[in-house]
């Protein structure tokens, strides 16, 4: 049996989870799990670029293509940079060595669904990649509105994974194979329509798609920042590449799906944007610009031309970046959104960071959101989904309003408060990671486009 | 070759008869059984054993650790049999991929351990 070292980074980031458990026995105590951890991490990304793209493994269940090795890099990264943040401020009152473990194993899973070709180590994947999701989103027990989003967050996630699951037992009784490389849906009617309106409806309702989205901003504002920082963005990333996939496989059957898709993305667009508009809590705010930022990346999987489908994927990690970043600002300077107020007088750098990330997030140049919705927008309007673009373009520039608040909260606040968390040095260095990283994926936009398969 | 139409029939055939049956079912037992309801009959086990104290009582919160655990080697079972009846076959990747599994368990055992969850509280 050869291939297995193609899953090294997996193993890197297992024994880290496995090694991490045990991380109170450890020198150092809980932190030193968490900085553990991030260097797995790190490990682990650089070893899936080192080994880049390769034959597919288990007989096409596992592909290495240039999207998934894109993914695959970007997401042990963002683990990474996430564990050096955590690692540097801890979680407080409660242990942390548990949390370093279960963002490893969810780091699993999700890079477990990049390669995933099939159904069955799809859903083992997700199903890695979500489990430990559950247990961070609740981390504070304590805390009754927390448990209360936990709850909604697990029971609506179950039931996807069900609808999926019901999905899946249909497409194999169509078509009689669990990988996408024979499946075939042409002419299977009816049938086939229900199976992929269960699998997408799942898979929409696990990336927070409205109008499949009500659990995220419950859960999110009740779980502890540090792990909305984790959870909001990172498995995200693997559940785009996922979806891609599908969509791949089940187009050449399934006429109906660009038109589930188109209307996914329009109802995602309007209602993320507009809804994060009066929001005071900045975890909810970024849970409906979440759904809003889910909403592009689904318009370009409607396309389904290869342009399409990597913007998507490109798009995601562009989002998850700075995403990222603003919600670990807010879990130390505190979640509300008037806390922010007098960021540039305590923490000048901080502020111009947030600036940052902020604008990548309504998308100006050079930061990384603007090129990812140029490719994107562009691959949508050459696949003739001009209204849509159009919708899409609006949109941005409503969402700009309520990024250009939170900045405004930061520079020119009157409220005067102190932050909930120093500032340690690991968590600096990953903030400054993020910075670089937001800078530099807009400047290397090109050639990483180039990798995925796509120029422009 | 399937067509749209056909898929349809079948589909509605399935919905009628499905709720067909329970609707058929259920009223037939409820039109054909005598109800006699005396107080034997209404106790919650018609066999004859005697319910001791209310059926709303507490269980030990505790006992999930027990259940978690009891999955720890449940798993390690199911997997065991299939592999040693058929590792002769296999080769030495097998056995150092058992290797690797029951590490695997084993770390969750210890893990277990260290929190304490195997002394009685």
């Amino acid at each position: 049996m050869s291939g297995y070292w193609l899953l090294i980074p997996e193993y890197l980031l297992l024994a880290g989870a496995l090694v991490s458990l045990f991380g109170d026995l450890l020198p150092g105590g809980e932190r030193s799990s968490a900085i553990l951890g991030a260097l797995a991490a790190f490990a682990a990304a650089a070893f899936a670029g080192f080994i880049g793209t390769a034959e597919p493994l288990f007989g096409g269940m596992l592909v290495f293509d240039p999207v998934s090795v894109f993914a695959r890099v970007s997401l042990a990264a963002l683990t990474s940079v996430y564990l050096l943040w955590s690692g540097g401020r801890g979680t407080g009152s409660e242990r942390s060595h548990e949390a370093t473990a279960l963002v490893l194993l969810s780091a699993v899973g999700g890079m477990l669904m990049c390669g995933a070709r099939d159904m069955v180590a799809l859903f083992i994947a997700i199903e890695l990649s979500t489990m430990p999701a559950y247990v961070l989103m609740g981390y504070r027990r304590d805390d009754d509105r927390g448990l209360e989003g936990t709850l909604k967050y697990f029971l609506l996630s179950m039931t996807t994974s069900l609808i999926m699951l019901y999905g899946f037992s249909f497409l194999f009784g169509i078509t009689g194979v669990t990988g996408y490389a024979e499946m075939d849906l042409t002419g299977a009617g009816v049938l086939g329509v229900l199976a992929t309106v269960f699998v997408f409806v799942g898979l929409l309702a696990k990336l927070s798609a409205a109008p499949f989205h009500y659990w995220a901003p419950d859960a999110y504002a009740g779980a502890p920042t540090s792990s909305v920082a984790f959870v909001s963005t990172v498995p995200k990333i693997a559940g785009t590449v996922a979806m891609i996939r599908l969509v791949e496989a089940l187009s050449p059957g399934a006429t109906q799906l660009p038109l589930l898709l188109s209307i996914v993305a329009v109802a995602s667009m309007v209602l993320g944007n507009l809804a994060a508009y009066p929001q005071l809590d900045l975890r909810r705010l970024m849970a409906y610009s979440g759904i809003a930022h889910i909403g592009y990346v689904i318009l370009a999987m409607a396309t389904n031309t290869n342009t399409g489908l990597a913007a998507a994927v490109f798009y995601m990690v562009a989002y998850a970046l700075p995403s990222m970043a603003v919600v670990m600002i807010a879990a130390e300077e505190g979640s509300a959104v008037e806390q922010l107020s007098g960021l540039v007088d305590r923490r000048p750098w901080t502020a111009w960071a947030l600036v940052v990330f902020l604008l990548s997030l309504v998308g100006i140049p050079p930061m990384a959101g603007f090129f990812g919705k140029l490719y994107l927008f562009t691959a949508a309007f050459g696949a003739g989904y001009r209204a849509l673009v159009v919708l899409a373009v609006l949109m941005s520039v409503v969402s700009a309003g309520y990024y250009l608040r939170i900045m405004r909260e930061a520079f020119f606040g009157e409220r005067v408060s102190t932050p909930a968390v120093e500032r340690s040095i690991p968590a600096t260095i990953a903030l400054v990671l993020l910075v670089v990283a937001t800078l530099g994926m807009g400047i290397a936009a090109s050639p990483l486009l180039g990798y995925l398969g796509v120029s422009f | 070759m399937h067509s749209v139409s056909a898929d349809h029939v079948v589909l509605a055939t399935f919905i009628f008869v499905g709720v067909f049956f329970v609707i058929a079912t259920l009223s037939a037992s409820h039109l054909l059984a005598r109800s006699k309801h005396d107080e034997a009959k209404l106790s919650t086990y018609e066999c004859g054993s005697e319910p001791v104290g209310p059926p709303w009582v507490q269980f030990r919160v505790g006992y999930y650790v027990y259940a978690l655990l009891f999955v720890v080697f449940d798993i390690e079972t199911v997997f065991l049999y299939p592999w040693a009846a058929a590792f002769g076959q296999m080769g030495i990747f097998i056995v150092v991929e058992m290797f690797v599994f029951i590490g695997i368990l084993a770390a969750g055992l210890a893990y277990a351990w260290k929190e304490g969850a195997l002394r009685w509280r």
